[in-house]
């Protein structure tokens, strides 16, 4: 490691050279009636057509030559009244700006341009505003960022209403979730309907598809990065919703105005008090069976102080539960999972060129089963631990490079499988499970290289590393990133990054559950590796619209799959089930935007492909059947989903009325089904179960899905704030789209089978919702 | 409470909406099915030596058992070979020597549809040989030849059996309890059944009427994987009355035997249930599909109350 930072001081040294003669403007963006900082506001001179943008923590810098003549500077931020300043550049300035939310009299929705995405290197990349995410009509009215992006190109959900999602044909493991800086490993409610992203508690969300900036590893598809808001500076000042299943409220204000503020954000559904009331209505019926008691809730809090122009701390958490109970008297069964989490946050200024973000944090996730019988007790759970500690520096020696580089440091304890069971007179008792533990850490450094007006290299590699049980695993993950400017409205970008994951969820379903567990890499569970290449094109037409064009290619290495039959319960010798193989995607993503005017939205169109194969060929070139998926032929997994288009419409008819629509189109998910039965009987020969035959998985495909979601919201104008009502329809011409197929067994009045007919289940029928909003 | 019953209302057309059927049938071109030969013969000590050979059909095919009534079925082990005879159930059997094959171990004798049970069976009967290899040879009219094999496993029988009554003296659940053996990895089959008489009543409560039925409670696999070598405890729901009699039954079945019924499970809920992983049958048959293991049985009786 000490070897490693002697390179980049190295690497840095002709830099600091060149920029004898310049100076350097640097500050932060923030937002002007809250204080909160502005990420991705554009900071440009347009005099020498040299501009940047504020990072992840609302700070810039933009070092120019020296000029005696006085220079421009526009700050602007989309949806903000831009600012101007003009300045004499004869040495260092700090400059912090705060930006003015517009209010316009006439509804002429006015963002900025598409200038980010047009001169960064970066592509692959949606980013959501939560102002938009909250226009689009959502399920049950609970606004869910992870919903909002699966209607981007590239990303698809796992099934109907599930949060967890698909990104260029990587699985639901496979997307790294960072809030604020360290990991969600379940980021979903009510077994994936609903996302743990309290709306109201999130600034910013960044979703990476691919050509990854190497600060970021761990996981092959995708990294989900979402801040939580920091809190009002100026005033005090709360929001909140009431919805059919959930409430929820926030509250911020300044601990010392303009230095530090606080934001605590709650939310919790309600079903389990009207179950409760009925169970109780009805508890005396002889054939009444009560409903369990089900509800989740999240708590999110945040603080900063700023000690100084140069030196400010972040302590942000986040806690959830979904709790999953049911007591008749005799039965005492209680079932919980969520995740928690929290992190410090130092933000240091060592000067206007070099910034520094040191945090250190701990995350958790974990489930736990209980169940109490008479003097017997059961409990089964699992959990994930980790430990982060992690440095990012973000050096701006010139105009021409953004320097990043840090280091990253995780230990995570794994709970797999822990069963306790017992009887409190000792006549019995029993234990399973396995504690893992294990250190993952990684170093990077990448340059963003400006060499002329047209062309913009991103370079860099990060070193990752993972430890567990006595075995090591090294592997550099080289990322690199170009564009190319064709004229003032055209760019070419084009990226390649090779990913590595030393962790690996253990689900037997599509489906996203809260008992599926992470397992990390050992001697036999290798690390899974991507390398993901993607050209692409990107365009404005007029002001109004960008069009992009993205042709991706990924191929995965060690991917893993469970063996026929796997037995994933209460299983010590877990690994022994997985099978290993390899896998490769590829598709090409459309995207038009409209960012301004009364009608806002997109519409985007993938045509994708995704295949995996399990040959069952071991390291010595030996075939082994039970390894093998198919009898080793390559399949569609549940991710691979042909077209995949979606059309996002907002409308701000006035002042008071907007409307939104969206609609989705799927193309079926592969499934499998049996193509034969035989009768089973038993050494008893009873009547015989009719038991079905699978051969090839993933052979068949579910009708098409797609549904429109629409959705009003009407604006009130109370004296205390703003408040609306936002009405909206989930499925709103009643699609039955298939969630899965079965085969059912007609019988006759004595029982006897006499036909097999296959059925389509769906989920959700139309479902309207209601929610109020007010902020104050 | 009225308020409420006032959220109900307002929430109802939400329910409604919900309750609306959201399964429907739809019709499916499954791919051409290759039909296979499925066997299933079960050595248990002191029974016949037997077997059932049907045909695997199209799942969307005729619901009528196709058995296979032209095979050669041998049962080999030691020096000893056992022909078994095609028959069906009930018959009037009329065997070389007149013999008699006992098929009171044969729980429906009546025909299941479009045709009789039809089995192969020996008037031999299983011996008590727990360290012998035994082997099943079959060859079809059709000239297709599979063979198994598989042993018998020792008998363990049931410990105890025992109930206790939640604090209203109500309902009693059930243990049973037995030792496994520590010296190798067990297998088990778990059958639990209530024999209870269900009353009829007349207006002044007097009974009228009482039917002596069975009712199935449990039937599951378990292995010694974290048990080995302990006493094994496995327990009931509250779920019997004073007078019920509650038979258990343990059957020691072997590895074979336990991954078949685990992957058939697993294949017949992956058929109902979205979470399930669609799983191939694993069989010891070679040539075909299905089951020759061997078994035996503890059974014990428990009345509650008594």
């Amino acid at each position: 490691m000490k070897h490693f930072f002697v390179l980049i001081l190295v690497a840095c040294l002709p830099f600091t050279l060149l920029a004898q003669d310049k100076f350097t403007i640097s500050g932060y963006i923030y937002e002007a009636s809250s204080g909160e900082s502005l990420i991705g506001a554009t900071i440009a001179v347009p005099s020498l057509k040299k501009g940047t943008y504020s990072n992840e923590y609302g700070f810039y810098s933009l070092t120019l030559p020296a000029n005696s003549d006085s220079l421009e500077l526009v700050f602007s931020f989309s949806g903000y009244e831009r600012q101007t300043r003009s300045i004499l550049l004869n040495k260092d300035l700090s400059i912090d700006i705060n930006l003015d939310f517009k209010v316009l009299e006439e509804v002429v929705i006015e963002a900025e341009g598409f200038e980010e995405q047009l001169s960064s290197t970066q592509m692959s990349v949606e980013r959501l505003s939560m102002r938009d995410a909250k226009k689009i009509p959502a399920f049950l009215g609970e606004v869910d960022i992870i919903k909002t992006l699966q209607l981007k190109p590239g990303v698809s959900s796992g099934s109907e209403g599930s949060s967890g999602i698909f990104v260029r044909g990587g699985g639901p493991d496979q997307n790294l979730v960072l809030l604020d800086n360290t990991v969600l490993y379940n980021p979903s409610h009510l077994f994936g309907f609903f996302s743990t992203f309290n709306s109201d508690a999130v600034k910013d969300v960044k979703l990476y598809k691919g050509g990854f900036p190497a600060q970021y590893g761990g996981r092959l598809s995708s990294v989900i990065d979402v801040k939580m808001n920091e809190g009002n500076n100026k005033k005090f000042s709360g929001s909140g919703g009431l919805g059919l299943i959930a409430s929820r409220l926030t509250l911020e204000g300044p601990i010392v105005k303009d230095k530090g503020s606080f934001m605590v954000s709650g939310r919790r559904t309600y079903v389990d008090l009207i179950t409760r009331q009925i169970n109780r209505a009805l508890e005396d019926e002889p054939d009444f069976n009560p409903i369990p008691d089900y509800f989740f809730y999240d708590l999110n809090a945040k603080a900063n102080y700023q000690l100084n122009e140069n030196n400010q701390l972040f302590l942000s958490g986040y806690f959830g539960r979904d709790q999953f109970t049911f007591n008749d008297g005799n039965f005492d069964f209680k079932f919980f999972w969520g995740n928690s989490n929290a992190t410090l946050r130092w933000n240091h200024l060592f000067s206007p060129r070099l910034f520094m973000n040191i945090a250190v944090g701990a995350s958790d996730y974990r489930y736990k089963i209980t169940n109490q019988f008479d003097i017997f007790a059961f409990e089964l759970g699992s959990d994930i631990t980790d430990q982060t500690a992690s440095t990012d520096f973000t050096w701006i020696p010139d105009n021409k490079h953004t320097v990043k580089f840090g280091a990253k440091a995780i230990y995570h304890t794994f709970t797999v499988g822990r069963l306790n069971a017992g009887a409190e007179d000792s006549t019995f008792s029993f234990t399973a499970g396995n504690t893992f533990y294990a250190t993952e850490f990684g170093a990077y450094i990448a340059d963003d290289i400006e060499f002329n007006d047209k062309l913009k290299l991103n370079v860099g590699i990060r070193l990752s590393g993972f430890n567990s049980d006595g075995v090591t695993y090294a592997n550099p993950e080289p990322r690199a990133a170009l564009r190319w400017t064709v004229g003032k409205n055209v760019s070419l970008k084009a990226s390649y990054a090779r990913m590595a994951q030393y962790l690996h969820l253990v689900a037997n379903s599509g489906a996203t559950l809260p008992t599926d567990v992470w397992y990390p890499s050992n001697e036999r569970v290798k690390p899974q590796l991507s390398d993901q290449v993607a050209v692409g094109v990107t365009l404005t037409l007029g002001d109004d619209y960008l069009l992009s064009n993205e042709v991706y290619y990924k191929w995965l290495r060690n991917s893993i799959d469970f063996r026929n039959g796997a037995d994933l319960f209460v299983n010590d010798d877990l690994d022994t089930e997985f099978v290993f193989g390899e896998g490769y995607a590829y598709g090409n993503e459309f995207y038009l935007e409209k960012k301004n005017g009364r009608l806002t939205g997109w519409i985007g169109y993938t045509i994708s492909w995704s295949w995996r194969e399990f040959d069952g060929v071991n390291e010595n070139g030996e075939f082994i059947p039970d390894n093998a998926i198919n009898d080793g032929e390559r399949f569609n997994p549940v991710n691979d989903k042909r077209h995949d288009i979606s059309i996002v419409g907002i409308y701000e008819l006035s002042r008071r009325w907007s409307f939104s629509s969206s609609w989705e189109y799927r193309s079926g998910t592969p499934t499998t089904l049996p193509i034969g039965r035989f009768p089973l009987f038993g050494p008893d020969l009873e009547i015989p179960q009719i038991t079905p035959i699978f051969q090839k998985r993933n052979s068949f495909r579910l009708p098409a899905y797609h549904k429109l979601d629409v959705g009003v919201i009407y604006k009130l104008f109370p004296k205390w704030g703003e408040a609306d009502l936002t009405i909206s329809a989930y499925n709103a011409y009643n699609r039955r789209n298939p969630y899965f197929v079965f085969f059912e067994t007609q019988e006759n009045e004595a029982g006897i089978p006499i036909d097999q007919v296959a059925k389509q289940v769906a989920l959700f029928p139309v479902i309207p919702s209601i929610t109020y909003n007010f902020r104050f | 409470m009225s308020r409420y019953i006032k959220s109900l209302l307002f929430l109802s057309p939400l329910f409604l909406f919900m309750a609306c059927s959201l399964q429907q049938e739809v019709d499916l071109n499954l791919p051409e099915f290759e039909p296979g030969v499925v066997v299933e013969s079960y050595l248990e000590p002191g029974l016949p030596f037997s077997a059932i050979l049907v045909e695997s059909v199209s799942y969307l095919g005729s619901s009528e058992i196709r058995f296979v009534k032209n095979a050669e079925v041998t049962i080999k082990y030691d020096d000893q070979e056992v022909v078994l005879i095609p028959l069906a159930v009930p018959v009037d059997i009329n065997l070389p020597n007149n013999d008699i094959i006992d098929t009171s171990f044969l729980r429906i004798l009546t025909p299941i549809i479009g045709d009789s049970l039809f089995i192969y069976a020996s008037p031999l009967t299983v011996p008590e040989l727990y360290n012998t290899e035994f082997k099943l040879e079959i060859k079809t009219q059709e000239g297709q030849e599979l063979n198994a094999s598989s042993f018998i496993p020792r008998p363990i029988p049931i410990d105890t059996m025992e109930y206790r009554f939640d604090e209203e003296d109500s309902l009693a659940f059930v243990l049973t309890k037995w030792d496994d053996p520590a010296d190798e990895v067990n297998f088990y089959r778990r059958l639990l059944d209530k024999t209870l008489y269900e009353k009829e009543f007349d207006e002044n409560g007097n009974v009228i009427d009482s039917t002596l039925t069975t009712e199935e409670i449990q039937d599951f696999i378990i292995d010694d994987d974290i048990e080995n070598g302990q006493l094994i405890t496995v327990g009931t729901d509250f779920e019997f009355e004073v007078g019920d009699t509650v038979t258990a039954t343990t059957i020691h079945i072997t590895p074979e035997y336990y991954r078949f019924i685990e992957t058939t499970d697993a294949a017949f809920v992956a058929n109902l249930s979205p979470f399930g992983q669609p799983t191939l049958v694993e069989s010891n048959i070679q040539g075909g599909t299905g089951i020759f293991a061997g078994l035996t049985r503890a059974i014990k009786v428990l009345v509650v109350g008594d």
